[in-house]
């Protein structure tokens, strides 16, 4: 063998590299394997320390149920005691340990050992390992990179490409260097990696060159290729840009300024220079890393007849998605017509996509360089105002306005012009009608169709058909007279009846496995946990057979996220199929070891250690630990609170029969959470046989239960209120200001049912943000523990709603919310909306999520074909929305132009919404002239009901703002009455009859 | 390359099996050899647009380089438009980052007697894009019929942006000259990752498209509003649903509505929406328990149609839909599917009837053979004319080996896993038994991957397995 270990041993002990790579210079494969095997023990070191060894079982210290800690006992201080001398112990050893371990890390970071874990590795992972250390070492820099190379070429491994490229990828600037090293003596060829052209601009200037154009000189080889790169390479760019933006620190040149100085001085190809740079607008690179390229061609200042022979590149710049493409293709195009070089069919063919481009300012732009071309050639007057009328399909209502206005100053053109123009008229904005028909330009009206009255005697004859007292003569009239209704006046409802509860185990089983996965379905839930405890009376070894396909899988969901937390309401699910199987369930101190809880102690749960919920949301968790424990009993029995209907509703009859069932099993109320939720959701009407079956059972007075009922359904008030959660300065700096809804006035008492109390704590909402949103809880996306509220207290709506704020809250400045889950939880026709009900729609449709603001607009859209949706408290909301600051009316008109997709009448909710908010329009919040913009547009198309004066006051105010241009529209829509009116009112009064009917 | 096989397959396209990629869930690696690069040439008036062809079959057998079509494009600038936004979704990856650079695999063009059409397919095999230049989009009809691959390097793709604008344009698909490869030194060669799952996906979309019928069509200026009210992002499927002459979106399912998910899934359709006359959106039969389903988006572009297939989730490719399964496991389908393959000869448009007529199938037998070929890529499905097409992807692999799910049911078949009971069936998965219900509305498991997707992904290995044992 002619490559000895001890020497290579001794060369790194020495810590000499040079040496290390003369003895590698000559070795074959085969000395390199024995060479390996001798260095082993070397090379590998003595070994990370464990330090788990010090994480022995410590004793656990009691809690109590409100985690306080109990007085520890003799036997445990012994055990501690022990603990802590076992801890000394290994400490000793691991020290020593540490000592050895460090001293080889000291020798393992020279260069000698790394060169020596280069020369031996057996193959791309190994070497990869060494030059990744090398990479963080430098402990010998300067004859790194020399070194490094001599020793890889001196083998060339055909893995040598594959390891560079490896390397590459990771970023490391320095392996730069040694790509280009070993590139130019040629070990490998020129690496394909984007990183090989990205890192160069900055690795060149950290190789002590005063400026780029010198550093690339002094490696011509690099203007043969690399430097093409530049331009073919997505986010080579953005790498230039940051060089040139950091240049001036170290170097008096910009890359820029390099190439162009290079281009002048004939080492660089200047037509290939300007071709790559228009070419790297139209490759597949993000449009927002770009501008270098811009920058580029300002530096090489491109004649005229440059960019004449380039013509069609500049004006196929105007297609691309790049904001910077687009100008550096107007400003050239703009160059040849000042220069009398332009061909202006083709500008005009190529100006769609810069006219309709996003961003106002481009498509602004394109209009003022066909504006110019019409002054310059006026021949192409017809042709350039027909182009211009494609930007009446732009977003912005104001680009529209302007191409508008540019036919109207150049003339409406005659002919084939005029035709195009007019193919084009019914995409601009309805707001834009009149100024349109004022040139001529006039949209065609729909007119009402025939059916029109025929629909409207069939909604007569079905008015006839309710009782008098159903007051819709009025609403009939008004829609006779084109008017639009306004909506039903709105109660709760019971909603549609359930199947039947579900008595077939195996139907359970399909049930749960669904939800041991996904547990967003709140009514699903409900009813498996019903069922779970009413065939939990089945055989233990029936239920275990039944079972057994779920339990590894709802053992894996358990240990994922803990049960009975009010949040993961799968987890709660899974625990309840391993009760029913027959498995035992842990006790209730999360510190029983048993390996179920997996947090033990936080103060945040929101069930307490003895299963009692310690905010609304653990009433859930609650209840099915309840259930768990029945289950486990193994005696079946039933769940009061299982909903009847898809609202969650109980009726009072059934009630009764669960009540009587109950007594005559001899079994008392010995759950309190389910008792509390079947009062929560027992619909009116009960009778005092209900209130005596009850007592009797829970020993208790008829007249009790009766006073507690009433007082958990007496309507409570609520009102907005903004501002930051005030519980602690700590948690001001995490969290951020929110919109929700407090109680006023007094909040009966009802002393029979705990969870009320857990309901109604919202006195002072913010105070107690911190306690009601179970911090660290719902930061997530809980969806599913959310998705259950709004059927835990049907005949509170508000309640429910105003709770369902929180998320809907954190939703509008925080994506991981479960805030589409709580709007769209409010979908059921029967859960009315008050004035918290439309605040919730409206934080909705300010959501930061678009998947919130669109099940909002859903909202909006069944609300009002259902007759809940009220402009009034809407307006009121969106005024309270607006006045908190929190509320962004960009996104909320965003979401009312999705709504008013839905339906005519959904559109027409939006204009009475919004003039019906005096308020708002008075206080003219940031982006107000968003929602009006939406509103005219609606208006000229729906109609307008009574103006505020304040709108009418801003609509005659002089001057181009968009705010006044926009309520004179509106004033202008309400003078006429549109087709869309008519299908509206039909469309409210319909809401009107089946809400009556029903 | 020690590790690596090099094999060329009939076609002449270049298959490199090797050792799966770190991160990447790669059976083979795809060579492109293109004679030249694609080129785009100004003319006297207009231009020219080369496209270099690379591997696939003709209808007189497999070709290295093959060439179709030589004509020009009577609407050229929305045809070079709607070729560059296929060309885009093949660059694409929808689901990762924008730091993450997709595999750049060219779109296949498949000429027919009257048509020609380009098909692309994103490398989170979640999008599939196809663009039809009906017989009115070319002034000659196609000189040959077949499949191959063709090249849309950065450089081409740059110069037909220009070319849109530029007048008349003049299309090759491939070149009737003798294109001579390496000595010249013109040949381009570039390599890609060839995963399996890109394959499968690739067939299966067709299959799938077949079970999608009109959901709704917007106008021109009604599309464009549509298109740019989308939001960029969304965490969860949304749902389009025809309401007067828009669309209305929704988070919530309804019967006549489409699912979109990843809206953001559906920007290349951008460029295209001043050309487009209408909006045609096609999707699966959906009630309100259905929580995601695939979708398609034609534009209209007069003489060219645009569509953009869209898998049922942004983050989950139409490899793993599964609808086909039970269908690839029957051995009479295979058969039949055989025979049927034979009997196709590059039709735009399979003539069903005459074929169940020639071949003695019925409807379903049909049907069913249809959807096998659809699933292996030889078939695609045309949703505008609601019929197949023959097309024979060029990527010399057999797509329907490659469904694990099935190899796994027929491996719990094999090794006695599965014991059928009344009205269902017990499969033993390794420590679990799970149990199968036949039912009418579909079979369903015990299984968790059958609880997350709910026969929404087709049948799991428990349920395959049974349905193959109950055969």
């Amino acid at each position: 063998m002619s490559l000895d270990p001890t020497l290579v041993e001794a060369a790194i002990r020495r810590k000499d590299a040079r040496a290390v790579r003369d003895l590698f210079a000559d070795a074959t494969d085969a000395d390199r394997r024995a060479c390996a095997k001798g260095l082993k023990d070397l090379l590998h070191g003595p070994g990370i320390p464990d330090y788990r060894q010090m994480m022995m079982s410590v004793p656990r210290l009691a809690y109590d149920e409100h985690l306080r800690p109990v007085p520890p006992s003799a036997e445990l201080l012994r055990e501690v005691a022990e603990h802590n001398r076992e801890v000394a112990r290994h400490q000793d050893r691991l020290n020593e340990q540490q000592r050895a371990y460090q001293e080889w890390r000291k020798m393992a970071a020279s260069l000698a050992f790394r060169l020596a874990a280069l020369g031996v590795a057996g193959g791309v992972s190994a070497a990869a390992r060494a030059l990744e250390e090398l990479s963080h070492s430098f402990d010998e820099a300067g004859q790194d990179d020399d070194l490094i190379i001599a020793v890889l070429a001196d083998r060339r491994p055909d893995w040598l490409a594959d390891l560079i490229d490896r390397h590459l990828k990771q970023g490391v600037l320095a392996e730069w260097s040694l790509a280009r090293g070993l590139v130019r003596i040629g070990a490998i060829a020129r690496p394909s990696v984007a990183e090989y052209t990205t890192l160069m601009p900055h690795a060149l200037e950290r190789g002590g060159f005063p400026t780029p154009e010198r550093a690339l000189l002094a490696d011509p080889g690099l203007l043969d290729d690399e430097v093409w790169r530049l331009f073919t390479v997505p986010d080579a760019g953005v790498a230039l840009e940051t060089a040139d933006y950091r240049g001036p620190e170290n170097t008096d040149q910009t890359w820029s300024q390099a190439l162009a100085r290079l281009s002048a001085e004939g080492y660089l190809d200047r037509a290939r220079l300007i071709d790559a740079c228009l070419d790297a607008f139209t490759r597949d690179f993000n449009p927002n890393r770009v501008s270098w390229y811009a920058t580029m061609l300002a530096e090489l200042d491109v004649s005229v007849d440059e960019m004449a022979s380039r013509q069609s590149k500049y004006l196929g710049l105007l297609a691309s998605t790049s904001k910077t493409g687009v100008t550096v293709g107007q400003a050239g195009a703009s160059r040849l017509l000042d220069a009398g070089r332009l061909d202006a069919a083709r500008l005009l063919a190529a100006s769609a996509p810069a006219l309709l481009f996003p961003q106002k300012s481009i498509a602004t732009a394109q209009l003022k360089l066909i504006d110019k071309l019409i002054v310059r050639e006026p021949a192409a007057k017809a042709q350039a105002t027909a182009a211009v009328a494609l930007a009446f399909g732009h977003d912005r209502q104001d680009i529209q306005e302007a191409a508008l206005a540019l036919i109207a100053k150049h003339g409406v053109p005659s002919g084939s012009a005029l035709d195009e123009i007019r193919s084009r008229v019914p995409d601009l904005s309805p707001a834009l009608a009149m100024q349109a028909a004022a040139l001529g330009l006039s949209v065609d009206q729909a007119k009402p169709a025939d059916g029109d009255s025929d629909e409207v005697a069939e909604l007569e004859r079905r008015v006839i058909a309710l009782p008098a007292k159903s007051g819709l003569a009025a609403a009939l009239s008004a829609v006779r007279r084109g008017e639009v209704p306004g909506p039903a006046e709105f109660k709760p409802d019971a909603g549609a009846e359930l199947p039947p509860p579900i008595t077939d185990p195996d139907e359970l089983i399909h049930l749960l496995s669904i939800l041991i996965e996904d547990a967003g379905d709140a009514l699903s839930v409900e009813r498996a946990l019903s069922a779970a405890v009413r065939l939990s009376a089945l055989p233990q070894r029936q239920r275990r057979l039944a079972a057994a396909p779920l339990l590894k899988r709802a053992q894996a969901v358990m240990h994922g996220d803990e049960p009975f937390a009010g949040d993961v309401i799968a987890s709660d699910i899974a625990l309840i199929t391993w009760a029913w199987a027959g498995e035992r369930l842990p006790s209730a101190a999360r510190d029983d070891g048993a390996g179920f809880w997996s947090g033990g102690g936080h103060s945040d749960y929101a069930v307490g250690g003895t299963g009692r919920a310690l905010t609304m949301a653990g009433i859930f968790s609650a209840r099915a630990w309840e259930a768990g424990r029945m289950i486990e009993s193994g005696r079946g029995g039933l769940l009061l609170a299982e909903p009847e209907t898809d609202r969650g509703t109980i009726s009072p009859e059934r009630l009764l029969e669960r009540v009587e069932l109950l007594a005559r099993q001899g079994e008392g109320l010995r759950n309190p959470f389910d008792r509390d939720v079947a009062l929560l959701r027992l619909a009116p009407g009960a009778t005092d046989a209900l209130w005596w079956a009850w007592a009797t059972l829970d020993g208790t007075t008829a007249e009790a239960v009766r006073d507690t009922y009433l007082a958990i359904t007496t309507p409570l008030r609520f009102e907005p209120v903004a501002g930051p959660p005030v519980e602690s300065e700590i948690w001001r700096l995490y969290l951020d200001p929110v919109l929700l809804a407090r109680t006023i006035g007094p909040v009966p008492v009802a002393a029979g049912c705990p969870s009320w109390q857990l309901l109604t704590r919202l006195g002072d909402p913010l105070a107690d943000y911190v306690a009601l949103t179970d911090i660290g809880r719902y930061w997530s996306n809980h969806d599913e523990a959310v998705a259950g509220w709004s059927i835990m207290c049907p005949w509170q709506p508000e309640l429910a709603a105003a709770h369902l704020l929180r998320p809907l809250s954190e939703g509008l400045t925080s994506r991981a919310t479960p805030a589409t889950a709580a709007i769209r939880s409010l979908h059921h026709r029967g859960h009315a909306l008050g004035l918290v009900g439309h605040l919730a729609l409206i934080v909705a449709m300010s959501g930061i999520d678009a998947d919130t603001r669109i099940a909002a607009a859903e909202l909006w859209a069944e609300a009002s074909a259902d007759g809940r949706l009220d402009p009034a408290l809407a307006a009121a909301a969106l005024s309270a929305g607006a006045d908190s600051k929190l509320v962004k009316l960009n996104r909320v008109a965003e979401s009312m132009d999705h709504a008013a997709s839905h339906s005519a009448l959904a559109a027409r909710r939006v204009v009475e919404t919004v003039c019906a908010a005096p308020d708002l329009i008075a206080a003219t919040p940031p982006n107000l002239h968003r929602l009006l913009e939406l509103v005219a547009g609606l208006g000229f198309s729906f109609g307008v009901p009574a103006l505020p004066a304040g709108l009418r006051e801003l609509g005659t105010r002089r001057g181009g703002a968009r705010l006044n241009i926009t309520a004179a529209q509106i004033v202008n829509a309400a003078e006429g009455r549109p087709a869309g009116q008519r299908q509206a009112a039909v469309q409210a009064l319909t809401a009107l009859i089946r809400r009556a009917e029903s | 390359m020690a590790s690596r096989e090099a094999q060329r397959s009939v076609s002449g396209l270049v298959i490199v099996t090797s050792r799966p990629y770190r991160g990447l869930v790669a059976d083979a690696e795809l060579a492109y050899r293109y004679g030249s690069p694609s080129v785009v040439r100004g003319r006297d008036v207009g231009s020219e647009v080369l496209l270099a062809t690379c591997g696939g079959v003709t209808d007189v057998g497999p070709a290295v380089h093959p060439y179709f079509f030589s004509g020009f494009l009577t609407d050229p600038a929305p045809a070079a438009v709607a070729m560059l936004a296929c060309a885009a979704v093949a660059r694409s990856h929808y689901h990762l980052t924008s730091d993450v650079l997709a595999a750049l695999r060219d779109p296949v063009v498949t000429s027919s007697q009257d048509r020609m059409r380009f098909e692309s397919f994103s490398s989170c095999c979640g999008v599939h894009a196809r663009l039809d230049l009906l017989p009115g989009a070319l002034d000659d009809p196609p000189a040959a019929a077949g499949t191959t691959n063709v090249d849309f390097n950065d450089a081409m793709r740059a110069a037909l942006g220009g070319a849109a604008i530029s007048g008349p344009l003049l299309l090759s698909v491939g070149s009737q000259e003798l294109v001579v490869d390496t000595l010249g030194g013109t040949v381009t060669e570039r390599k890609v990752p060839l995963p399996d799952r890109w394959l499968k996906g690739f067939g299966e979309v067709q299959a799938i498209a077949r079970r999608m019928r009109p959901i709704g069509e917007l106008t021109g200026a009604a599309a464009q509003r549509f298109v740019r009210s989308l939001p960029r992002s969304a965490r969860r499927p949304l749902w389009a649903s025809p309401a007067g002459n828009a669309l209305a979106l929704m988070t919530t399912p309804r019967r006549e509505s489409a699912c979109l998910a990843g809206p953001h899934r559906l920007v290349e359709l951008g460029p295209l929406l001043r050309f487009t006359r209408k909006l045609r959106v096609y999707g699966p039969d959906v009630d309100a328990s259905t929580t995601e389903a695939p979708s398609a988006w034609e534009l209209d572009l007069g003489s060219a149609r645009f569509t953009l297939t869209l898998s049922p989730e942004r983050y989950r490719g139409f490899s793993g839909e599964g609808a086909l399964l039970e269908t690839l496991a029957d051995e009479d389908v295979a058969a039949d599917a055989l025979s049927l393959g034979a009997a196709l000869d590059w039709d735009s448009r399979i003539d069903v009837t005459r074929l169940e007529t020639e071949l003695g199938f019925t409807p379903d037998r049909m049907a069913s053979a249809l959807s096998y070929l659809a699933a292996s890529g030889r078939v695609g499905y045309d949703l505008a004319d609601e019929s197949f097409f023959h097309r024979e992807l060029p990527f010399g692999k057999a797509l329907e080996s490659m469904h694990p799910r099935l190899a796994s049911a027929r491996k719990l078949i094999e090794s006695g896993a599965v014991t059928l009971t009344d009205g269902g069936a017990m499969v033993r998965s390794g420590a679990t038994e799970h149990r199968v219900t036949f039912g009418p509305d579909g079979d369903r498991c015990t299984c968790p991957w059958w609880g997350k997707h709910r026969g929404n992904r087709g049948p799991c290995k428990h349920v395959l397995a049974a349905n193959l044992a109950k055969r």
